[in-house]
């Protein structure tokens, strides 16, 4: 086998092994590179800046367990600005898992904010249905969650429930849906942001981002969390940095990497081109 | 009447829907709602019917021993188990929170994680020049990529301008205009739902052919 062979045929565990070292490398010795601010999260931190204290906002955890690398920093960020703007927060699923990790993120933040479950927040819990269970909720809250929440405990006790009777303009200042999939925030546009004229923003996982775009543009999403880096980028502007900071090193690490490898690929290929040109 | 009775069912639950949305009268009615309400109701019972033919099935291939049966008996297992533990302790139960926390959340993000390590693979055998539209995609994928990670702007403070720019135009007109191609598609489909002549979602009964 010669060089140009060797370069485009280099073992997968080898690439495997050098992503797994310069990664542990970026957590362990974090390169501490900034992070600029892209348009789309600064518009999503700006529009919950602009929220009065009191405001109700509802968050869509629409992703299941494997996402929670990415949506998981996400969530904390923003939930941190919530409570620190002292807005109301309820927490639905149409994902089984949503409600779940939801809960716990939510609750030490809520704790550690002085927040009052039932007062302040509430999850309502993981729904089967889809769609029809989020249309439903714009008709009436208590009839499409059976009247209970995550705990199975009655909403109708809940002061902030007592509020926000309907996911509607009249009760729900905003909604943020962190998704990975469907049913996810496409569909809480068609059903709830736009019938009813309630803004919107998405917390999404960075494969998701292209698909997403068309709907920044357009306004129907006044904002995006993209990825990891989005997180860290929420983490910065609400001041509370986290894992999500140290996490998009791995990334610049990765990439770095996996440009190496191309370039290497490729230099063999061209070679082999060459090479065949000759002969 | 096996395949009748469903087309019927889907073609008068379709134009309920189409009457609820295009007409005032429909919004009147609340018919979508009503729709709605049915519908949440069977999603809770496909819950349990999931359940129930799962362990049937699981049981089945125990019972006859077939291929990897242990597997069929390590789901029944986990399954009934977690379900009761679930029922007694409530969902935010210790052992039971502890279970999704510790086994089910580490498992699931592991396995997304293994991703990174098949795109860097599989980035580095399809990146090749072999054609000009393969370098243009080439070379958006690492701008892109170098845009999304902090080292772009470390070493060219455009670098992210760059990348919006690509995600924000030439992205975005390209989704646009599969994301009109798919709506298109999806109202044809189901139009032809309505009208009887798909019958995909019947199951068995003639997958994805026509009436002729």
């Amino acid at each position: 086998m010669d060089w140009s062979e060797r370069l485009q045929q280099i073992d997968r565990r080898w690439i495997y092994l050098f992503i797994i070292v310069m990664v542990s490398i970026a957590i362990l010795r974090p390169l501490g590179l900034p992070v600029r601010i892209t348009d789309t999260t600064r518009m999503l931190y700006d529009h919950i800046e602009s929220l009065p204290p009191g405001s109700v906002v509802w968050l869509g955890m629409e992703y299941s367990t494997g996402s929670i690398a990415e949506l998981n920093p996400q969530i904390i960020a923003v939930v941190h600005h919530i409570f620190k703007k002292d807005l109301k927060l309820i927490v639905s699923g149409m994902w089984q898992d949503g409600p779940m990790i939801a809960q716990g993120l939510i609750e030490p933040l809520a704790e550690k904010y002085g927040k009052e479950y039932g007062v302040d927040w509430v999850n309502l819990g993981f729904r089967a249905g889809g769609t029809p269970y989020i249309r439903l909720m714009t008709e009436d809250i208590m009839e499409a969650t059976a009247g209970v929440d995550h705990f199975s405990k009655p909403l109708k006790d809940y002061p902030l429930m007592q509020q926000v009777p309907r996911l509607t303009k009249e009760y729900v200042d905003f909604i943020i849906v962190a998704d990975t999939g469907t049913p996810g925030s496409p569909e809480w546009l068609a059903y709830v942001s736009d019938p009813q004229g309630i803004p919107m923003g998405v917390c999404i996982i960075q494969m998701s981002v292209p698909g997403m775009m068309p709907y920044v543009q357009a306004g129907q999403y006044v904002g995006l969390v993209p990825g990891l880096r989005g997180a860290a980028e929420y983490e910065i502007l609400v001041g509370e940095t986290g894992p999500a900071v140290t996490g998009t090193d791995t990334s610049s690490m990765a990439a770095i990497l996996v440009t190496l490898f191309i370039i290497l690929g490729n230099i063999g290929y061209v070679m082999s081109v060459r090479r065949k040109e000759q002969e | 009447m096996r395949k009748e009775l469903p087309m019927f069912i889907t073609a008068v639950s379709g134009l309920v829907v189409v009457f609820s949305r295009y007409f005032q009268l429909g919004e009147q009615w609340n018919l979508t709602t009503t729709l709605d309400r049915w519908s949440l109701v069977s999603a809770a019972f496909a819950i349990g019917l999931g359940l129930g033919n799962l362990t049937r099935i699981h049981y089945r291939n125990v019972k006859r021993r077939r291929e990897h049966w242990p597997f069929s008996l390590y789901l029944i297992i986990v399954m009934w188990a977690y379900m009761i533990l679930g029922l007694y302790q409530d969902v935010e139960g210790t052992h039971f929170r502890w279970i999704y926390d510790a086994v089910l959340m580490q498992l699931s993000a592991t396995i997304y994680g293994i991703i990174a390590f098949y795109i860097s693979s599989a980035a580095y055998r399809a990146f090749k020049i072999r054609t000009r539209e393969a370098a243009v995609m080439m070379i958006a994928a690492v701008i892109v990529m170098f845009g999304v990670a902090p080292i772009g702007d470390a070493i060219w403070a455009n670098w992210g301008k760059v990348s919006d720019w690509i995600m924000n135009y030439l992205n975005v007109a390209g989704r646009r205009g599969i994301l009109l191609g798919a709506y298109l598609g999806s109202f044809a489909v189901a139009m032809r739902i309505i009208l009887g002549l798909e019958r995909a979602h019947l199951g068995g009964i003639g997958t994805g052919t026509t009436i002729q």
